[in-house]
Order: C-alpha cells, then sequence, then structure tokens
C-alpha cells in the first residue's frame, strides 16, 4: 500500500470517527468538549464539498472545449452548452451582486441608526477613548443628511440621537422595498426571470412530466393479472387511486377510510420493514467506507 | 383494445390532464384525514413575537406541480394568520420558489384584502439555498443563537434587522417546520437531526404521490404532526382554507387535483382494458 492509500485511509478514518463520537457522546465528555468546533469544521467540510463545483466547471470546460476546438462530432451541441453555462453564469452572478447592493444600502442606513444609539449609549457611560460628543453627534447628523434627510426633523436640539431610531428602521424599510421594486423592472431580473422562470424551470418541468406518459403506457402493458400476488396488488393499487381522486367519492364514500387502512396498516409495516433493512444496510456500507475496505476506494477494485 | 398503439395512450393522457385545467372543471377533492390534521395544526398556531414558522422547500421543477401548491396553501394560512415564515432550502434548483411563492401568495392576498399589507422582511424572511446538507440541517437544532448561524438573508440583510425575526433567539423559537420535497432521502435529514432533546417543533410534510407511503410511516409514529400526500392533499387544504376564509379566491390545486384525478380514471380504464381484452394473449 503506498503512502497515498495510507493518508487516505487515515483521513477519512478521523473524520468519520470526529462525527460519530460528536454526535454520540454527550458534552463536555471527561472535560472535552467535542463539539467546541463543530460549526467551524462543518463549515470547512462544506467549503471543500463546495470544490467539486470548481472541479466540475474545469472537466466539462475541458470535455467540451475540447470538442469544439478539434470540431469533433457533435460539437455544436457542446457550444450550445458552454453558451448556455456562460450566459447563466454571468446573469446569475449580475443578479447576485444586484441583490448584494440592495442589501449593502440598506445596512448602511440600520447602521446609522446603531451609529447613534452607540452614541448616546457612550455618553450615558463617560466612555473614554472616544472623540467628543459634539464631534460625533455633527458627523451623525452629517450622514443623516446624506442617507435619510427625512429623519433630520426627528432630532431636535438638545434630543438624544437614538429618538431618530424608528424613522431610520423605517426608513430602511422603505428603501429596500423601493430598491427591490427597482430591481424587480431591470433588465437584470427581466433576463434572469426569462432564463430561470422561463426556461429551466418550465423544461424541467417537461422533463419530468414525460414520465407520466410513459408510466401509463407502461401500466397499460404491464400491469396484467397473472398470479394472487399480482391481483392483491392490482386490487390495493386500484382502492388506493380511487380513494385518492375526487371522483372516487361518487363511487362509493367509503374509498378514501379503505385508501387510509391500506397505507397506515399494510404498508406502513411493509414500509418499516423496508427501511430498517436499508437502514443497516446503509450503516453496514458506512462502515465498510469508514474503513476503506469498500472495494473500489482508491479507483480499482482490491481485496483487503 | 389489447393491443392500443403508444401514442393513443399518450394522447389520452395529454387530454385528461389538460382539459379540465384549460376549461376550469373543477371537482371537490376526497377528504384527507393527514390534511386535516395538518390544517388544524397550523390553525391553532397564534403569532408571536420572537416564534417563526420554518418552511423548507426542497423541490425543483421536476416535482413542482405537486409540490408548490402544497407550499402554497400552507404559505397562505400561515400569512393569514401572520405567522412570520423563515424559508429555507437545501436543494439549489428551489432557490426561485422561495421568492416566487411568497411574492405570489402575498400578490394574492392583497387583491383579496386591498387594505392590508404582506411584506418582506415583516411576514416572511428567506435564508436561501443553504448548502451543507445534515450539517447546515444538525447545526439549526443546535444553535444558541439562531440569527447569529445564519446571520444574513438571502438578500443581504442582517437578520437582526428583518422585524420578522424580532426577538428570535434558539432553535425554541421555531415552533413550525414544514418541508417540501418529491426527492429521496431529504425530507428523512429533517426528521432524524432538526429536533433537540428539549424541543422539537410541530412537522407537517407535503409529500409527492410516489413518496405517500414513506410518509405514512412517520405519520403513523406521530413524527409527523400532519401530511399534504401530494396534490391531494394541498386540494383539500385548500377547501378546508375555503371553509374558513369564505372570500377566499380559488387557486390552483383543485384544478390540478381534478386533472389528475381524470387522468387516473384514463390509467384505470387502460389497465382494465389491457387485463380484460388481453387475457387470450396470457
Amino acid at each position: 500500500m503506498g503512502y497515498r492509500q495510507k493518508l487516505i485511509k487515515i483521513f477519512t478514518f478521523l473524520g468519520g470517527i470526529y462525527f460519530f463520537l460528536e454526535f454520540v457522546l454527550p458534552s463536555p465528555f471527561l472535560g472535552l468538549h467535542l463539539d467546541a468546533y463543530h460549526d467551524e469544521i462543518s463549515l470547512g467540510f462544506t467549503a471543500i464539498g463546495s470544490l467539486a463545483i470548481g472541479l466540475g466547471l474545469i472537466n466539462i470546460v475541458l470535455v467540451h472545449g475540447a470538442k469544439i476546438a478539434f470540431k469533433r462530432a457533435g460539437w455544436i451541441n457542446s457550444a450550445a452548452l458552454l453558451l448556455g453555462l456562460v450566459v447563466m453564469t454571468v446573469t446569475t452572478l449580475s443578479d447576485w451582486l444586484a441583490t448584494e447592493h440592495i442589501g449593502t444600502t440598506t445596512r448602511n442606513v440600520l447602521a446609522l441608526r446603531d451609529f447613534g444609539v452607540a452614541i448616546e449609549r457612550d455618553q450615558n457611560d463617560s466612555k473614554a477613548g472616544v472623540p467628543p460628543y459634539a464631534f460625533r453627534r455633527q458627523k451623525f447628523l452629517e450622514a443623516l443628511r446624506q442617507q435619510a434627510p427625512s429623519c433630520e426633523s426627528n432630532i431636535k436640539e438638545g434630543e438624544p440621537l437614538s429618538t431618530a431610531q424608528p424613522c431610520l428602521e423605517n426608513a430602511a424599510l422603505l428603501l429596500r422595498s423601493s430598491l427591490t421594486t427597482e430591481y424587480e423592472h431591470s433588465l437584470v431580473k427581466k433576463v434572469y426571470n426569462i432564463l430561470y422562470d422561463g426556461l429551466f424551470t418550465a423544461l424541467g418541468s417537461a422533463m419530468f412530466s414525460l414520465l407520466g406518459f410513459y408510466m401509463a403506457a407502461a401500466a397499460y402493458r404491464a400491469f396484467r393479472l397473472r398470479s394472487v400476488e399480482s391481483g392483491l396488488m392490482l386490487g390495493a393499487a386500484l382502492l388506493v387511486m380511487l380513494g385518492q381522486i375526487p371522483f372516487g367519492m361518487y363511487i362509493w364514500s367509503g374509498l378514501a377510510d379503505v385508501r387510509l387502512w391500506i397505507l397506515s396498516v399494510p404498508n406502513s409495516a411493509a414500509f418499516r420493514a423496508i427501511k430498517i433493512g436499508a437502514g443497516v444496510a446503509g450503516l453496514v456500507m458506512a462502515f465498510r467506507m469508514w474503513f476503506s475496505i469498500e472495494s473500489g476506494s482508491f479507483g480499482k477494485a482490491t481485496r483487503e | 383494445m389489447s393491443n392500443i398503439d403508444r401514442r393513443i395512450i399518450f394522447l389520452l393522457v395529454a387530454l385528461a390532464l389538460a382539459l379540465p385545467l384549460v376549461l376550469k372543471f373543477r371537482v371537490p377533492p376526497a377528504p384527507m384525514k393527514s390534511a386535516a390534521q395538518l390544517f388544524s395544526v397550523v390553525d391553532d398556531l397564534e403569532p408571536k413575537e420572537g416564534e417563526f414558522a420554518f418552511l423548507a422547500l426542497d423541490f425543483g421543477p421536476g416535482t413542482q406541480a405537486e409540490n408548490q401548491p402544497q407550499a402554497e396553501v400552507i404559505v397562505e394560512h400561515l400569512m393569514r394568520k401572520r405567522i412570520p415564515i423563515l424559508f429555507f432550502t437545501a436543494y439549489a434548483l428551489a432557490e426561485s420558489f422561495l421568492n416566487s411563492v411568497p411574492e405570489s401568495v402575498a400578490a394574492r392576498l392583497q387583491k383579496e384584502s386591498p387594505g392590508e399589507k404582506w411584506e418582506y422582511g415583516k411576514d416572511w424572511v428567506s435564508l436561501g439555498y443553504r448548502p451543507g446538507g445534515a450539517l447546515i440541517v444538525q447545526s439549526i437544532a443546535k444553535a444558541q443563537n439562531l440569527l447569529e448561524l445564519f446571520d444574513k438573508d438571502a438578500r443581504g440583510n442582517y437578520m437582526r434587522d428583518l422585524p420578522a425575526m424580532k426577538n428570535v433567539t434558539t432553535f425554541k423559537s421555531m415552533k413550525l417546520l414544514a418541508e417540501f420535497t418529491g426527492l429521496l432521502g431529504m425530507f428523512d435529514m429533517y426528521i432524524q437531526f432538526l429536533q433537540s432533546k428539549d424541543h422539537r417543533p410541530l412537522f407537517g410534510h407535503g409529500c409527492t404521490s410516489i413518496t405517500i407511503p414513506e410518509g405514512f410511516v412517520y405519520l403513523d409514529s406521530g413524527q409527523l404532526n400532519g401530511l399534504l400526500e401530494g396534490i391531494a392533499g394541498a386540494a383539500w387544504y385548500s377547501e378546508l382554507l375555503k371553509k374558513k376564509y369564505p372570500e377566499r379566491r380559488p387557486d390552483n390545486a383543485g384544478a390540478i387535483n381534478t386533472g389528475l384525478g381524470v387522468a387516473h380514471l384514463v390509467i384505470i380504464a387502460l389497465i382494465l382494458a389491457g387485463n380484460i381484452f388481453g387475457r387470450n394473449e396470457l
């Protein structure tokens, strides 16, 4: 076994044992706080998982870029794919930047609110090491004139700056609302809506809905009464379907209750058995992967 | 009749699904006890500062036809009761629904009640897509301060600045969890990890028709407080909303459910025809 395989096995084991112990053991355990850095570790794993997106992008560009560069069979399809990738990436990034801009602009107004509260608090606490109150007040009013001029009249001479707090919160809400409305009518948003909601979502639904047609044809051809078991299955399927659709009530009002019984009793019993079996199988598979004894762990089928 | 051309079957199914939608033909849905259960759970909630409902929309365009109406009826019910909603998804393709669903419901409610407003930040907040799957769900249950854990919403606003999240503290602030998905394994994650030793929010689930058997296992064990069984569950929930709020305008759930019902009858007829007229082939 090479050093690379050893390293992979060690890190796989350490990663698995950390999450296992963190989940199972109480905190603290023998003076140890195993979950002290759990959020940071989880974030790290998420970041590593996100690397897969970059890997996928590089792979797509390499494979399809080569097809286009060497004009191999189907290069037009590859060109369409890369064009779609670029267009959607640019559109989504623009959408994200515009949304961030709304958030940043609104945050500036709310930061001013917090600043006003902080100035008054420092003045009341006679905090040392801060600029004089009059200077800070003047700067606050200058910023207020720029960011939220409608709130300036709320602060009379001698009144604390925190009196502007409700006005600034309201101003932030109105600003967010108006910037969002402006953005909803912008070109970037319209293009994003056309591409995502108009094309991607609609095409995704259409692709999935093809299954319905194939299932109907398959049910007609394959769902035949050949034995007692198939008869039971057919009968149960008919009762469940009729109990779920609105027209079943016109046939017999008790169909809904029959359906409920079939789902609550025999179905739940069978499904629990399946889930327990699948759970045990999943546990065994997890252990095999944790200890790196699963064949094909390192790219080749190996027997340990 | 024993060997109908596949194209005729496709045409029959297409007509069965499309005609009720086009002609706006609507039949009262079959009663669904599990949907009624979820309705009374949501109806018993009262708005309280520092508490919110957590809605996980984990569906994509593929299962949008069933999951979106489910999400819309729950969102409508919560919005009518003025319970703040926090939207979230662990599935990247669902992100656009986190905006379109509450916006369309709010627009419908505002048309119905012109004097009232439902606004982002006050009535709902979107966290957007958060990567990490089970890791992020676990961290929600363990968080000492949810507003610090999430920090900013999907639009870049600090969570602490949003009126809907005022006084929200720990996981105990989450009173209701409603999850909508057709994906395998997604719903199990919430059942497993979105609970702590001293708090488990009320849990409602909206599933596709295919995953109803799986959902029933948890409904039976009490881990789910209610279940919307495909579009039929959404349609019955919509009926219950109509009974409680008579001025309510009809939504799509009833029409989609009727179309699906007609398609089911066509499939049943085809199966019976195949068995009756195809017996000689056996």
